[in-house]
């Protein structure tokens, strides 16, 4: 048996957009411990890595590890419905393959959903090391982001010395931007070695804005043509990280 | 057809260095006789038709095709800064003390003017090259293309899934519209007839089973064989047009990288 109630409703939904940006169908582990799911989109350009401890949820009961897939649009669309100050209970009955959704406030409201089979398919961890880690608001990621999107569908981070530059252009303009401590806009700064890559900023703006929702303060972590891993920390004992494979400009 | 040996070269005749009078006779000449020329020298552009732009100064390449076509190429890059398509009129004149090339574009109305100071070389010639372009896209390949950019079959279209299981067989790309709508595509590689078009109608009856929601399908090919076209829209489904060469060039652009690349091997 799976059951687990998250005290707002609206965290839940806010992480469930955040993760639907990458992906339509997943599957949730659900342990003894808590929930994670870790997921490629489609095109395996990207990737989601998404962890919730049991001491997260207001209550939590699970007795046997369980893949849980569901349509996550689906689940998203009946999370529109709810409203502030309502709880949420989630739980999984096997029997009828069938997720239901609890929604508690004035009105009791319960959604139950198909859930898919399942696809037996451990996603592995990237091996990577960072060389730059750069910690700042999300609001300040954010606006680079937006900022970058004016003029080019990639953007390009540097990390030198004691600045982080970001680096957006397209045939006609480009922008160009730097960030540093001292200036108040980044929160810390760790460079072992000198880094440069370029992503897709369809994939990267998507993930800064929906991750904007779930957390005030944001990681990127980077090293020149390697994968950049952005998380999202939040007071909870859960972690939102995403992976997003870089562009390499040919020779 | 007649026999060409090894060794032929293409008869071009150059000239290093000649004074503006000079080219002007020769370019004159060429563009008369309809030759291949390319021209070496220092020159600035002044382009005018559905934009316009201008080009100071710069040791350029131009290249002017038999066809009519004009090319400007820079220093660096693979594509020429100023450009125009087959099928323009070529004009020479002196305009103060440069030679003024105009390739005049009929339609739409575009004008090229290329002014050159200073020449280091025209060649021209009647260059033979008789041979077929092969072009070697696999129908995977135009998948692979599609998945990495489903724009190229419609604005707004997103990957869900490719080669998709379902009991008739795999779905190529199955994926959702800028609407929300699910999209199941069926991919031919050369004109799709109407077995492709009951392929892809018994997908889509079968993911209809499954989503009580608007299914579109779409055929995505070069082209459509006989009788096809009206079998689609009986069933209501779609064709869109989508050729090896568009897939090719996507895939020769993209510069993506995939983040399973990156996994730990064991």
């Amino acid at each position: 048996m799976f059951k687990a109630v998250v005290q707002d409703a609206k965290i839940w939904k806010n992480l469930l957009t955040a993760i639907s940006t990458l992906i339509e169908e997943a599957d949730f582990n659900t342990s003894e411990d808590g929930l994670k799911l870790r997921s490629m989109d489609p095109s395996h350009v990207a990737m989601v890595d998404f962890e919730w401890s049991k001491e997260a949820f207001e209550e939590y009961v699970c007795d046997k590890p369980t893949n849980i897939r569901v349509n996550i649009t689906t689940m998203l669309k009946l999370l529109r419905r709810s409203k502030s100050e309502e709880s949420l209970e989630i739980s999984y009955d096997e029997e009828r393959k069938k997720v239901d959704l609890t929604l508690r406030g004035k009105i009791l409201k319960k959604f139950t959903m198909p859930t898919l089979e399942s696809v037996e398919e451990e996603v592995p961890t990237p091996k990577l090391s960072f060389n730059a880690r750069v910690k700042l608001m999300s609001e300040t990621l954010k606006e680079i982001v937006e900022d970058s999107e004016t003029v080019s569908d990639n953007i390009s981070f540097k990390a030198k010395e004691d600045k982080l530059f970001v680096k957006a252009s397209s045939e006609l303009s480009n922008v160009g931007m730097e960030l540093s401590k001292t200036d108040g806009a980044l929160l810390e700064l760790d460079i072992k070695e000198d880094s440069d890559a370029t992503f897709n900023l369809n994939y990267f703006g998507e993930m800064v804005k929906a991750g904007s929702a779930t957390s005030e303060v944001a990681t990127i972590e980077f090293s020149t043509n390697m994968p950049i891993r952005l998380e999202f920390e939040m007071s909870q004992q859960g972690k939102l990280m995403y992976y997003l494979a870089p562009r390499i400009e040919a020779e | 057809m007649k026999q060409i040996p090894d060794n032929y070269v293409s008869e071009f005749s150059l000239v290093k260095k000649p004074d503006l009078q000079m080219a002007n006779n020769i370019l004159s000449e060429s563009f008369r006789r309809k030759d291949f020329v390319i021209i070496v020298g220092n020159c600035r552009c002044e382009y005018s038709g559905r934009a316009s732009s201008s080009l100071d100064w710069g040791d350029r390449i131009t290249l002017i095709k038999g066809d009519g076509s004009v090319q400007v190429h820079r220093p660096s890059g693979y594509e020429p800064v100023n450009w125009q398509p087959p099928g323009c009129m070529f004009s020479i004149f002196f305009e103060g003390s440069s030679l003024n090339i105009r390739s005049n574009r009929p339609k739409p109305k575009e004008i090229l003017d290329i002014f050159f100071r200073d020449i280091s070389f025209i060649a021209s010639g009647r260059p033979v090259d008789d041979a077929e372009f092969n072009l070697h896209v696999s129908e995977e390949q135009m998948r692979d293309a599609l998945v990495s950019n489903p724009g190229i079959l419609e604005e707004g279209l997103r990957l869900i899934d490719f080669e998709r299981k379902v009991e008739p067989g795999f779905i190529d790309f199955y994926g959702k519209d800028a609407l929300g709508r699910i999209v199941v595509v069926e991919l031919k590689r050369a004109s799709a007839g109407k077995e492709a078009v009951l392929q892809l109608k018994r997908y889509v009856d079968e993911v209809k089973k499954t989503n009580r929601v608007t299914v579109r399908g779409i055929l995505a090919a070069p082209r459509l064989k006989s009788g096809a076209q009206s079998m689609l829209i009986s069933l209501g489904m779609e064709f869109k047009k989508l050729t090896p060469e568009k897939c090719a060039d996507v895939l020769h652009k993209n510069k993506m990288t995939k983040i399973s690349e990156f996994f730990e091997r064991d």
